[in-house]
C-alpha cells in the first residue's frame, strides 16, 4: 500500500520537475544583440 | 431589403419547406469574410451538427428560418468553422477591441453589413480575417 | 499621439495572422541591437497547453505591427525557418539580460542602467527610450536619439537628455518629441 503512495509522490515531482523545466525552455525576455567588432 | 441580425436568428427553429417539420434550432451562422457573406447554417450542436448551405435556405424571418429540403443538409465537417458572433476583435496593429456582439446581414442575399463591437462598428470591408483566435480587423488608423 | 510600451510586456503576447485569425506562435526573446537602437526581431513559442520552443523565428521586416494585444504579421509564411534568419535572431546569445548597459551623458552624469526599452506601437514599433533603474533603485524613462553612441557597456547620450527623463510613461511620448524637436533629431516615423 505504501508503496503506491511513494510511487505517487514520486510520479507527482517528476511531472512538477518536467513541468519547471517546459517553462524555463519558454521563458523570454529582452536580448540584446551582441556588438559586431568592425 | 430586410436585414437580419445573429443575435436574433441564434436559438430559432430551422423548418423544411417540404416537410413542414422542425429540423433542429440555429446554432450559429457561417461566414466567408472574404466574400462578405453568410454562407450557411449550422443546425444542432456536437456530433450530430449539420449545416445548410446559404443556397439552401428558403428564408430568413423574424421567427424561423426556412430550408428547402433535408435533403439537403451536411453534417458539420471538422474542424468546425468559427462562430463570428461573440469571437474577440482585434486589430490589424494589435490592440484589442472587444467581442462582435452582434452582425446584421441581408436576409436575402447573406451579404454582410454589419460587425457590432463592444465600442465600435464594423463594415465588411474592414473584416481582415476570422479564425479560432480572432476576428482581425483593419485599424481605423490603418487607412484603406 | 503614439501609443508606447515597454518591450519586456511583448514576452508571451500572441502572434496573430492578420490572414487567418489564428494565434499561431506567442513571443519569447524580443532581439535588440543596442548599437543600430532598433528591434531585430523575436524567437517565439509554441501557443498551448503543454508546448514547448518553436523553432522558427520572426525577424521585424516580416512583422505587420506591434500592438499591447498581439503581434501581427501578415500571414504564418512570416514565421521563418532559423536558417533564412540573421544570426542575431536565429542564434540569440543565450545569457539573458545583457540590457544592463549604463547610460552616462557627455556631461559625466550617469543616469542609470538599462532595464527595459520603450516601444512605439504600431506599424513602425521604434524604440523611443529606456527605461533605466537609477542609483536609489527608482525608474526613470530617457529618451533615445536615432543616432547613439555605444561603446563597452556604457550607452552614451547628450547632456541635454537628462531635463526630458520623466518618471511615467503617460508624460514620456511628450518629452521625446520635444527632446528630438530640440536637438534636430527625428526618428523618420510618420505622424
Amino acid at each position: 500500500m505504501w508503496i503506491a503512495i511513494v510511487a505517487l509522490v514520486v510520479l507527482l515531482m517528476v511531472v512538477v520537475l518536467l513541468e519547471m523545466l517546459r517553462r524555463r525552455r519558454r521563458s523570454g525576455g529582452i536580448i540584446a544583440a551582441p556588438r559586431r567588432k568592425h | 431589403m430586410s436585414t437580419a441580425s445573429f443575435v436574433s436568428v441564434r436559438g430559432q427553429p430551422v423548418l423544411s419547406r417540404t416537410t413542414a417539420e422542425k429540423v433542429g434550432n440555429v446554432d450559429r451562422l457561417i461566414v466567408d469574410i472574404k466574400t462578405g457573406r453568410v454562407t450557411g447554417v449550422v443546425i444542432g450542436q456536437g456530433r450530430h451538427a449539420q449545416v445548410a448551405d446559404w443556397g439552401a435556405i428558403t428564408g430568413v424571418g423574424p421567427d424561423a428560418v426556412v430550408i428547402d429540403s433535408e435533403a439537403h443538409l451536411a453534417d458539420e465537417q471538422q474542424p468546425s468553422l468559427p462562430d463570428l458572433w461573440g469571437r474577440r476583435l482585434l486589430t490589424d496593429l494589435g490592440t484589442a477591441a472587444g467581442m462582435v456582439t452582434d452582425v446584421i446581414f441581408d436576409a436575402e442575399t447573406g451579404a454582410l453589413q454589419e460587425v457590432v463591437g463592444d465600442n465600435e462598428v464594423f463594415g465588411p470591408t474592414r473584416l481582415l480575417g476570422l479564425g479560432s483566435y480572432a476576428l482581425v480587423v483593419r485599424d481605423a488608423a490603418s487607412g484603406g | 499621439m503614439a501609443v508606447l510600451l515597454l518591450a519586456s510586456k511583448l514576452v508571451h503576447l500572441p502572434v496573430v495572422s492578420v490572414d487567418s485569425g489564428e494565434d499561431v506562435a506567442e513571443i519569447k526573446d524580443v532581439i535588440y541591437s543596442p548599437e543600430e537602437g532598433r528591434l531585430l526581431g523575436f524567437t517565439l513559442n509554441k501557443r498551448g497547453f503543454l508546448k514547448g520552443r518553436m523553432s522558427e523565428v520572426l525577424p521585424t521586416e516580416l512583422v505587420h505591427a506591434v500592438g499591447e494585444a498581439a503581434v501581427m504579421i501578415d500571414n504564418d509564411a512570416c514565421l521563418i525557418d532559423p536558417s533564412a534568419a540573421s544570426d542575431d535572431v536565429a542564434k540569440p546569445p543565450a545569457n539573458r539580460n545583457v540590457l544592463g548597459n549604463s547610460v552616462v551623458t557627455d556631461g559625466g552624469v550617469r543616469l542609470g542602467v538599462v532595464t527595459d526599452l520603450v516601444l512605439e506601437l504600431g506599424r513602425s514599433f521604434a524604440v523611443t527610450g529606456y527605461q533605466v533603474k537609477a542609483e536609489d533603485g527608482s525608474h526613470r524613462f530617457v529618451p533615445l536619439l536615432s543616432q547613439l553612441a555605444v561603446s563597452g557597456d556604457v550607452l552614451m547620450v547628450p547632456a541635454a537628455t537628462e531635463e526630458f527623463i520623466r518618471e511615467e510613461l503617460s508624460g514620456f511620448e511628450l518629452a521625446v518629441d520635444k527632446f528630438r524637436a530640440q536637438t534636430g533629431h527625428g526618428a523618420g516615423h510618420p505622424s
